[in-house]
């Protein structure tokens, strides 16, 4: 049987296009991802119109600036903001009107801030922190009022925020591995289908059918094939580039990542059956296996966090097996849970895994079978 | 030229019969489209809310009590009690609290001495931008309690003003509620027309060469022109009905309202169609099987679609190469085609420059996939 299993891995390293980009998505495409999915805004561009151009308001400005903020774009009137805007070559842009500064001493000044709103998620993240600032220095302000008329006046509460498990709260580490998770999860589709429906598409099925190898058999062949070929892919790209490329502080080894992902690779391959006994063509498997990928992903909580859904679609996580994996990935790599403590997880992955299988295999038997 | 046109509809006839003998692609040429549509639209809200939270309150004054009601409300929801700092931990490692609030025993006791009190937020990092969110949220509860707090002290001392001296007065521009599903429901259009036409079309010649039948197209007197065009042309028709359905869509199953005016949006629209068709074609000439055509075509596509696309990240804010990437990619006029006509209220003078760029994409590609298909094999 292992020579069959050397012609399905065979098969795979011989189609040069699947394997380019097999290669290009365990490499560059991961690298790309955590390199530039950044929705942390971080150097968000602005602009300054500083009508006042007086001590206090340029020491305003001054507050605005990286790691944030970008340097400030200076604007000369308010003729240049309409097109700037429209243009949403900004994010943001403050408007300090003239007399600022004066009316600081009397009854408070006015700021504006313009936010493009087509740009929601950094407008919103940015804005927000625009406003602490120009809070804090309101409230400097405050204090130095206070001082002068001889009293001490402090900030009655302050608010340690300590953040857990990634307290860099790196996004690259986050969006690197979020990317690496599809990945495992789209090639772990497509794979055995190809390889399920290139013997139906080339003929090459009926010779299978009528040589003494069962469909049961044909079964394993296949399954073995790809995921050795898959799983070693996984752990080089794991080793060579999280580890080594991108820097990933991962807090375990990769042998226990390849057995969550062998776990994991069970409802895969079951979905991938499933894809298979459905399409009768190449052409159809791709699609399908958009039709299936998009809400996994949708419900992994990986992209969306799974209190942003709406009720009904939170629920419908926890039959997502990405979900599962992605959880028990994130609490193994970036947590550092230890495998015991997470066994429910892993039951809830074996449970999903197998009922998928199982319908997968019945499917592409009767499939196969009944030809 | 008559003649030509006549071997362009038969192109054109043969992919026709060819896609409607294949019912399930049929089917799902469809079908994906709006599957993309209708879960990527009710997912992709970056709207954060009713994060599992709870607090660890050593103080017991009154003080503590009403900071924490102001944490529970819209954006954290009481989760359940915990009752010491190991319990919390554990809790937010298994991701059933996203946030707790530790306030600790002398907390009132520093805010009544006029002291600087402190409160500790636990936040679970497994997701940055969740945890930025949440730090966000909080940072404005404490913000506006501390205005409270300062308000009462001055009554109480007499100080002369705590009014905030500089006043804000944010304006959302395009999207005057901020609602992130009215910037990134239509921003879907560019995205599913970009994967699906070139997902569509990726196979056209990679199925005639698989299968051998590409030895036929060769031997005809046929150009290389007229079968280029023949074979985007229903793909073309698919693409442009896909975009008719998912533009109802965002009307009927958002609401979200089209500030501009469709006229606007059309060629921009039909132009970017033809290029990711023309993109499918391209990779469809370049690869040798109908499976490494889809491939390729998914992962050209997806990822840059999101990343470089304007859509999730400004591209003002991306780093270098991810701005030369989104000048690379057409997804990033398009989009900006899209905000102007649905947010911005744009007319088509104002957005000649994208509609221009667009087309010169749709002219150098089809010279591209003419210089790279040959009419012979080697």
């Amino acid at each position: 049987m292992w020579f069959l299993v050397k012609k399905e891995i065979l098969h795979i390293i011989r189609d040069k296009g699947l394997l380019i980009f097999i290669i290009y998505a365990f490499t560059l495409d991961i690298i790309l991802a955590a390199k530039g999915f950044r929705l942390i805004p971080e150097h968000v561009s602005i602009a300054v119109l500083d009508e006042d151009n007086s001590v206090k308001s340029r020491l305003l400005v001054d507050r605005i600036k990286p790691p944030a903020f970008k340097k400030p774009l200076f604007l000369e009137n308010r003729k240049e903001i309409d097109p700037l805007m429209n243009r949403s070559d900004v994010v943001l842009t403050v408007v300090i009107p003239s007399g600022f500064e004066r009316s600081l001493e009397r009854d408070g000044g006015d700021i504006q801030i313009l936010v493009d709103g087509t740009q929601s998620t950094a407008a919103y993240l940015s804005s927000s922190y625009l406003q602490r600032i120009v809070n804090s220095y309101s409230m400097d302000l405050l204090k130095e009022r206070a001082w002068r008329e001889g009293l001490y006046l402090d900030v009655p509460l302050e608010l340690r925020s300590r953040v857990l498990f990634n307290p860099s709260a790196r996004d690259d580490l986050y969006e690197g591995l979020n990317e690496f998770f599809m990945i495992i999860t789209l090639i772990g589709m497509i794979l055995p289908a190809a390889l399920l429906i290139r013997e139906r598409e080339y003929g090459t099925i009926e010779q299978i059918m009528i040589s003494p190898l069962s469909v049961g058999r044909l079964i394993v062949v296949k399954i073995l094939g790809s995921q050795i070929f898959l799983q070693s892919v996984i752990a080089l790209s794991f080793v060579f580039i999280l580890r080594m490329w991108l820097k990933f502080p991962l807090k375990t080894g990769v042998f226990v990542f390849i057995f969550i992902s062998l776990l994991y690779s069970i409802s895969t391959t079951g979905l991938a059956f499933i894809i298979a006994s459905v399409a009768k063509r190449f052409s159809q498997v791709g699609m399908l296996t958009i039709v299936i990928f998009a809400p996994m992903l949708l419900l992994s909580g990986g992209w969306v966090p799974p209190e942003a859904l709406p009720k009904w679609l939170r629920a419908a996580t926890h039959i997502s097996p990405l979900k599962q994996f992605m959880d028990l990935g994130i609490s193994l790599l970036i947590r550092g849970a230890s495998v015991e403590t997470l066994s429910w997880g892993i039951i809830k992955l074996l449970l999903i895994g197998g009922v998928l299988l199982t319908t997968g295999v019945l499917l592409y038997r009767r499939q196969t079978l009944t030809r | 030229m008559m003649k030509s046109l006549y071997r362009i509809k038969e192109i054109a006839f043969k992919e026709v019969k060819e896609i409607y003998r294949n019912r399930l692609f049929l089917v799902l040429a469809f079908l994906v489209p709006f599957i993309m549509f209708v879960v990527f639209g009710y997912g992709i809200t970056l709207d954060i809310e009713n994060m599992p939270f709870s607090f660890i309150d050593y103080d017991h004054s009154r003080l503590s009590r009403e900071l924490v009601e102001r944490f529970i409300g819209r954006y954290f929801k009481f989760e359940r009690p915990v009752k010491d700092v190991d319990e919390a931990e554990d809790l937010l490692s298994r991701g059933a609290l996203r946030a707790v609030l530790v306030i600790p025993p002398d907390y009132s006791k520093n805010i009544y001495k006029g002291r600087t009190a402190q409160v500790q937020l636990l936040v679970d990092g497994g997701f940055p931008y969740t945890s930025l969110i949440i730090r966000g949220y909080a940072n404005a509860i404490v913000a506006a309690f501390n205005q409270e707090l300062l308000r009462q002290r001055q009554y109480r001392y007499g100080v002369a003003s705590t009014e905030p001296p500089v006043r804000i007065e944010t304006r959302y521009l395009f999207n005057e509620s901020l609602k992130t599903s009215y910037a990134l429901v239509p921003g879907l259009i560019a995205i599913i027309l970009l994967i699906n036409p070139a997902v569509l079309t990726a196979i056209a010649i990679a199925r005639e060469k698989e299968f051998g039948t590409i030895y036929n197209i060769y031997s005809t007197p046929l150009r290389k022109i007229e079968f280029l065009l023949g074979k985007t042309i229903p793909y073309m028709i698919i693409s442009t009905i896909n975009f008719f359905v998912v533009v109802t869509g965002v009307k009927v199953l958002f609401g979200i309202p089209m500030k501009g005016s469709l006229f606007v949006l059309l060629p921009g629209a039909v132009l970017y169609v033809l290029i990711n068709v023309m993109i499918g074609l391209l990779i469809s000439t370049m690869t040798r099987t109908v499976v490494s055509a889809q491939i390729v075509t998914l992962i050209v596509t997806i990822i840059p679609a999101f990343l470089y696309s304007g859509l999730l990240i400004p591209v003002s804010n991306l780093g270098v190469e991810g701005r030369i990437m989104a000048h690379i990619y057409p997804t990033m006029y398009f989009m900006r085609i899209i905000h102007g006509v649905y947010l911005k209220r744009l007319g088509l003078q104002a957005l000649l420059t994208e509609i221009g760029i667009l087309l010169g994409y749709v002219i150098m590609l089809f010279a591209l996939a003419m210089v790279i298909f040959k009419k012979r094999e080697g």
